[in-house]
């Protein structure tokens, strides 16, 4: 067949397909109804056959790029990459299942996260022993007023607490600690993409923070202050921020250690797996915040706050332990293989009319 | 010659196409735009966040719910306003829009919501040391122009074609039946020269197009037995089979 016959008997399918691509380019697969979703794949395999019957023919160049353009979108919004759902697994299953089984297969990154920034910890605090001003200059001012401030309260009342505040002010504070949390956790593992040094460099330098914090206020005798304050939130924050820690340093592993593959592609195996590990951590540190704002600061006693803090420890932990287990092969899904070697899946269902 | 940076890809169906890569200059110019509507963004939500009194609005519980609501829409428009785009409206943010350009993973496929977050967030070191100075170093290094967090998530930034049906396929009709008699009636030689002629008169010198169509257009005549008629080239196109 030539050329032009091929036009003249197959323009109207490209311009109809031309047409739902560009609903589809705008607003998903969803914006087509169940039966023009079944007509969008059709139209576009017929048309990925006339390009390659066109390129046979010869055409102009004009022609070509025009049915190209077709092609590529038809593609792009049909097909997805090897170990990549068609829709996602939905955030219940992703959390149930998928995110605790990625944690466990990230044990060893995990491990190094908590053991530099439980190096960190220890630094600070053994500096602080041997030379507490130094400790005092590791603290932002603010950490150092608080400490003031407790022991000014214990003095006058008795009694301290971490923060002084009106109950109508926990909403705010709630909100604008889990931007900062989140916030400190993507910076952290953004940083992996530096070979691991620099979400290294964060990890040890978090852990002194929170070292020297502690180290100041047991220095000034309200040691107690701080650690009730932790105990409730500590359990849930920390291991989201490890978490994060973990998913930067395979970030950073798979550029050190590629092993079987080349770098970009050990790279970019590691890095959507550490994307989907961070997604878990934003939902982890939501509570945390939530955690922090209306129970560490509340006036009760110190045992319920270790309670609360213990019971959310043992749920995460019982979470990140048996999640996802006996469901296995379904639920880890394949291994992410190496880019663009063919479809996942073809078709997603469209609106109902 | 052409030196534009391309990539490939085979479909399942083993058809190929190709990308283009977009360049550093008009990401650049699409990412001022993108900054200019999320600092616009901002702006509109801090003003929000600070009108009223504040003494009055810190007593207010209510008040103070609805400035942390802010401050966590503010924190989700910053960090996830390019995630949004890329994943649910086809990889492509407003200023990549205006510019024609979008996002998509390697292979041709679309940017996913992990692909696209770690590709965003990477954003926090492409960004250093001057605005944008890592990422400009290394897309300039990288063949397909990409950033650091392009290389991590497996993505490339490609330029969009024209959606614009080409003359060619607008005039594509089915033929009527005296044009297929005429066709028919061509001896092979003629109509392979007639062919030949159609699909590279584009690339011919004007005078050597005029002689070469009106010797064409005569020797078809003669084999037909008809009038060739006064445009030589309109008379090809209707009794040759044109390779439009």
């Amino acid at each position: 067949m030539n050329a032009e016959r091929i036009l003249a008997l197959r323009r109207d399918r490209w311009e109809r397909l031309g047409a739902l691509l560009e609903r589809v380019q705008a607003r998903g697969m969803a914006a087509l109804l169940p039966g023009e979703v079944r007509e969008f794949a059709r139209l576009y395999r017929e048309s990925a056959a006339d390009l390659a019957r066109l390129r046979t023919a010869g055409t102009e160049a004009e022609v070509e790029q025009y049915l190209e353009r077709l092609v590529a979108g038809g593609h792009n919004a049909l097909y997805r990459a090897g170990g990549e759902g068609a829709r996602g697994i939905g955030l219940g299953r992703f959390l149930l299942h998928r995110f605790p089984a990625l944690v466990r297969r990230s044990a060893p990154a995990l491990a190094t996260a908590a053991a530099l920034w439980v190096l960190g910890v220890l630094l600070a605090y053994a500096v602080a022993m041997v030379r507490p001003d130094l400790a005092r200059d590791l603290c932002p001012q603010a950490y150092l007023d608080r400490a003031e401030a407790a022991l000014v309260d214990r003095a006058r009342t008795g009694h301290a607490d971490y923060v002084r505040m009106d109950a109508a002010f926990l909403p705010l504070w709630s909100s604008t600690l889990v931007a900062n949390n989140v916030q400190a956790t993507f910076v952290v593992f953004a940083f992996g993409v530096t070979a691991g040094v620099g979400t290294a460099v964060l990890l040890l330098l978090n852990g002194m923070l929170f070292g020297a914090v502690a180290a100041v206020f047991s220095g000034e005798g309200v040691a107690g202050v701080f650690w009730t304050f932790v105990a409730a939130h500590g359990p849930v924050e920390i291991p989201a921020f490890l978490i994060a820690g973990a998913a930067g340093l395979r970030v950073g592993g798979a550029l050190l250690r590629p092993g079987a593959f080349t770098r970009r592609d050990a790279l970019v195996r590691e890095a959507v797996d550490a994307g989907r590990l961070l997604g878990g951590t934003t939902v982890l540190l939501a509570v945390a915040a939530l955690i922090e704002a209306f129970v560490s600061p509340a006036r009760i006693p110190a045992a319920e706050k270790v309670v609360v803090g213990l019971a959310a420890g043992g749920a995460v932990l019982a979470w990140i332990l048996l999640g996802g287990r006996g469901t296995r092969g379904e639920e880890e899904g394949p291994p992410l293989p190496s880019l663009g070697d063919g479809p996942a899946s073809v078709l997603r269902r469209g609106r109902r009319p | 010659m052409d030196l534009r940076e391309r990539v490939t890809v085979e479909t399942p169906e083993m058809v190929e196409f190709s990308y283009e890569v977009a360049g550093l200059g008009s990401r650049f110019t699409a990412g001022l735009v993108d900054a200019a509507l999320q600092g616009g963004g901002v702006l509109a939500i801090l003003l929000l966040f600070w009108a009223g009194d504040e003494s009055i609005a810190f007593a207010d519980y209510a008040a103070s719910a609805l400035r942390g609501l802010l401050l966590v829409s503010l924190f989700l428009f910053v960090w996830f306003y390019h995630v949004f785009f890329e994943v649910f409206r086809g990889g492509q943010s407003p200023g990549k829009r205006l510019f024609r350009m979008r996002v998509v993973a390697e292979g041709g496929f679309p940017c996913t919501l992990p692909r696209a977050s770690v590709r965003n967030l990477m954003r926090v070191v492409d960004i250093l040391p001057i605005p944008y100075g890592i990422a400009g170093v290394v897309m300039f290094l990288d063949p397909k122009g990409r950033r650091l967090g392009d290389l991590a998530a497996g993505t490339v930034v490609v330029r969009e074609r024209s959606a614009a049906v080409p003359a060619a396929v607008a005039r594509a009709r089915a033929l009527t039946p005296e044009e297929r008699e005429a066709r028919r009636g061509l001896p092979p030689l003629e109509k392979e020269l007639v062919r030949a002629f159609l699909q590279r008169r584009a690339r011919l010198a004007p005078e050597a197009r005029g002689r070469l169509a009106a010797d064409l257009a005569s020797r078809a005549a003669a084999a037909l037995g008809v009038d060739g008629g006064a445009d030589p080239e309109a008379f090809l196109e209707a009794v040759g089979e044109a390779a439009p």
